[in-house]
């Protein structure tokens, strides 16, 4: 009996399809690619190349007389494509690039200035004593809060982790900024935010390096917008915090 | 056993299959040929040996098998020439000749499609999904101008030339040949088998795709780092754009296996004010994708719609639905500005270009020719499976929409990877050319890439936020408004299907309702740029 051989490539690749889809979204993997926002998405679409896989395998015993496998490459392509980030995992994004700045990450503390930032709650504004602690779970809505009300928090004493960033061409000397990248969307659009670091000690820190900085809040005005900065007190190299930002 | 060539002439009753046939067997020299008709027209085949079959149907079917093979059996021909019944749908040929054990005695050596001009601009879509299955499997198209061996130049050549205009958007990849062309003393390609992919191509590519990409991925050389960014950033673009595209296929393969045109055709007509309102809400109710909105335009003006409200139905229709309003927010990160631009906007401007034509009458002589099937876009052979159960329809939906995903998703991976590329060098080029920062560049040049790139309007907007970097937020905006309605692809499926007059004043209108309206936004969002 003769089979549908294009039928078969068809179901084939759309099941590896949907199973690659499956996979990033099970392993976490997506997120190295895009925002939490889209595992739905992601999942609804691998439902449906694993059912288009299925009904094309259930025509396998119907052979047809035209055969046509180009167009099997519009789905082989993403396959090739996605199965990148199971494979490799998370090195193979933007945020490798701070990666390669670790220095040894034995003699590091790992609960830099006697912080656990890990298990800071809450907005992270501890207003009795008069400290922030800026982590991963309240990075963003954090700075923002800073940045909208920063009169109200002007002084407060600042403890965040993140990786040198030059990005900002404004500052000078041995000023930087300490950073984590921000995906608002993809990847594609992955950039360094964070606060600025008012930096007067002897270091040029290397861009990328992680440093947990201890300093006191004030701010600066830049063409008519307000930013937060730290007038940085004390800086240790810090373990390398995996991961995006996510805004929304 | 040798299996014995068979040639298939298909195509509709009356429209010159066995003219065709008896003209192309007369230098067919030294073969024994049984020609096989499951019709009888006004002609008579040639031939000594003919044999005639009922229609095939379930009863007949075992009797037509049991006689195809006798032909070969008894009559001991070298080559058996069949003459299709017009009103069979293909799939019963492949069951056929491919699926029962007629497969041991036959090879299908060629599949030939004969049509007249005619035909082809006011009867293809009137004549159901049998004939239109016929011609989307043949190998060659006959499309008969002028009676054979007649060489005379045919007379209306401007109805010829549009018949050719309109297969080669159907078939784009199937040779025609108009039958006054046919040379016999130089006609071995004709009769020649006809090639099949054997999938070793595909391997090929797939491998060697599969080489390059593993050695770019992997490799730590500094030089390939552009390239390794390229590379992330088309996987994200495809990760973010694949579930939309496919949540508007799912849609738009719902609305043409499921509701009728007569349906839609009905809320139309009647009063303009009314067929426009129901238009635009037809536009946000059933997401169809752009290229599908265009045969139900044609649709419509056969059934004498107002031309405002078909025209809006199609314009706004790729624009304002729901699943393109939902990836165009979670591209944009949320951002309604761009959102509601492109909601308002396109509904404005799409309003403004289909009432430029209310008192065009360049369509008057479509109103006669009817309708074109609904997935003149991408028709599908179905399994012989009952639309009547739930089974039944439910691998119809998945195999049309699988269908129109392998059609539109080459566009999305290259727009995926043109967006990828100048995100990492456009920066520079339109520095270079100083356009970074130029408002009339920025909506001219985003035009143009979003009628070459015919992207999906469900995909578009994760690639036109990957461009926003480089380019003018108005600039984005023509993109987002251009190019669901006009395309490249929807470009060519336009000028088979309407008067070239038309299709021009379309194009023109679009492109200024398009500019006014990405300066527009400009103006309201304060980007006028420098």
């Amino acid at each position: 009996m003769k089979i549908n051989l294009q039928a078969v490539w068809e179901g084939i690749i759309s099941l590896l399809t949907g199973g690659v889809l499956a996979g990033l979204v099970v392993t976490g993997r997506y997120l190295s690619l895009v925002v939490p926002r889209m595992k739905l998405f992601i999942c609804l679409a691998a439902v449906i190349f694993i059912l288009w896989g299925i009904a094309s395998l259930i025509q396998v015993k119907r052979p047809v007389y035209r055969l046509a496998y180009a167009h099997c490459l519009a789905l082989f392509i993403p396959v090739l494509l996605l199965f990148s980030p199971l494979l490799l995992g998370a090195a193979y994004s933007a945020d490798s690039r701070t990666a390669s700045q670790t220095i040894e990450q034995q003699n590091i503390d790992p609960r830099p200035f006697g912080i656990d930032f890990d298990t800071v709650k809450g907005d992270g504004i501890d207003a009795a004593h008069k400290k922030i602690m800026v982590t991963t779970a309240n990075y963003y809505p954090l700075i923002l809060k800073l940045t909208q009300h920063i009169k109200d928090y002007e002084g407060y004493e600042v403890y965040m982790i993140g990786f040198v960033s030059y990005d900002d061409k404004s500052l000078t000397n041995n000023n930087f900024t300490l950073a984590r990248y921000l995906m608002a969307c993809c990847i594609n659009d992955v950039s360094p935010f964070g606060l600025i670091c008012n930096y007067s000690g002897d270091i040029h820190w290397k861009e990328y390096q992680w440093l947990a900085v201890k300093g006191q809040l004030g701010y600066r005005e830049y063409h008519g917008l307000i930013q937060p900065t730290i007038a940085v007190k004390e800086v240790v190299p810090a373990k390398r915090v995996a991961g995006y930002i996510y805004p929304y | 056993m040798e299996r014995t060539p068979i040639y298939i002439v298909t195509g509709f009753l009356s429209t010159g299959k066995t003219t065709v046939m008896n003209y192309l067997l007369k230098r067919r020299y030294g073969k024994k040929i049984c020609v096989v008709q499951m019709e009888e027209g006004m002609t008579a085949p040639q031939q000594d040996c003919v044999v005639t079959l009922p229609l095939l149907t379930k009863d007949t079917a075992k009797e037509i098998a049991y006689r195809l093979r006798n032909c070969v059996t008894a009559h001991a021909v070298s080559e058996v020439w069949l003459e299709w019944n017009g009103m069979v749908p293909f799939q019963r040929l492949e069951e056929l000749f491919l699926q029962t054990n007629l497969s041991r005695y036959y090879v299908i050596k060629k599949i030939f499609f004969v049509t007249t001009p005619s035909f082809c601009l006011t009867m293809l879509g009137k004549t159901g999904d049998a004939v239109y299955s016929q011609l989307l499997n043949a190998d060659t198209i006959f499309l008969l101008d002028s009676i054979p061996p007649q060489s005379a130049a045919p007379e209306k050549t401007e109805e010829i030339h549009k018949a050719r205009r309109l297969l080669k958007t159907i078939c784009p990849e199937t040779h025609s040949v108009n039958v006054s062309h046919i040379s016999l003393d130089n006609a071995a390609s004709i009769y020649k088998g006809a090639s099949r992919p054997s999938g070793i191509l595909f391997m090929g590519l797939a491998l060697l795709m599969t080489v390059l990409y593993g050695f770019f991925a992997v490799s730590a050389d500094p030089a390939y780092a552009a390239i390794r960014v390229v590379l992330t950033f088309w996987m994200a673009t495809v990760l973010q754009a694949f579930p939309f595209l496919l949540l508007g296929i799912l849609c738009s393969s719902a609305l043409q296996l499921f509701i009728s045109p007569a349906c839609i055709e009905r809320y139309l007509s009647g009063s303009l004010v009314k067929g426009m309102a129901y238009a635009l809400a037809g536009g946000f109710v059933f997401p169809v994708c752009d290229c599908a909105a265009i045969p139900v335009f044609r649709g419509l003006i056969g059934r004498r719609v107002p031309i405002p409200a078909a025209m809006l139905f199609m314009l706004a229709g790729p624009i304002v639905n729901p699943v393109v309003i939902l990836s165009t927010y979670y591209a944009f990160a949320g951002n309604w500005e761009v959102v509601i631009g492109r909601v308002v906007l396109g509904t404005i401007a799409a309003i403004g270009i289909s009432l430029t034509f209310k008192n065009y009458h360049g369509l008057e002589e479509l109103t006669a020719s009817g309708q074109l099937p609904i997935n003149l876009c991408g028709y599908t052979a179905f399994p012989a499976v009952s639309e009547k159960n739930v089974y039944g329809k439910a691998l119809r939906f998945l195999i049309h929409s699988q269908r129109e995903f392998f059609r539109m998703a080459p566009y999305v991976l290259l727009g995926a990877l043109l967006a990828s590329l100048f995100q990492i060098y456009g920066g520079s080029i339109l520095q270079f050319y100083s356009l970074q920062s130029n408002l009339f560049a920025a909506i001219e040049l985003m035009i143009v890439f979003a009628f070459f790139i015919s992207l999906c309007s469900t995909a578009d907007a994760v690639i036109a936020k990957n461009l926003s970097s480089h380019i003018l937020m108005p600039g984005i905006m023509a993109f987002l408004l251009f190019g669901p309605m006009m395309d490249l692809k929807n470009f060519l499926l336009l000028s088979s299907l309407f008067p070239r007059e038309f299709v021009y004043r379309l194009v023109v209108t679009i492109i200024i309702a398009c500019c006014i309206a990405a300066f527009i936004f400009a103006v309201v969002t304060g980007s006028v740029g420098v």
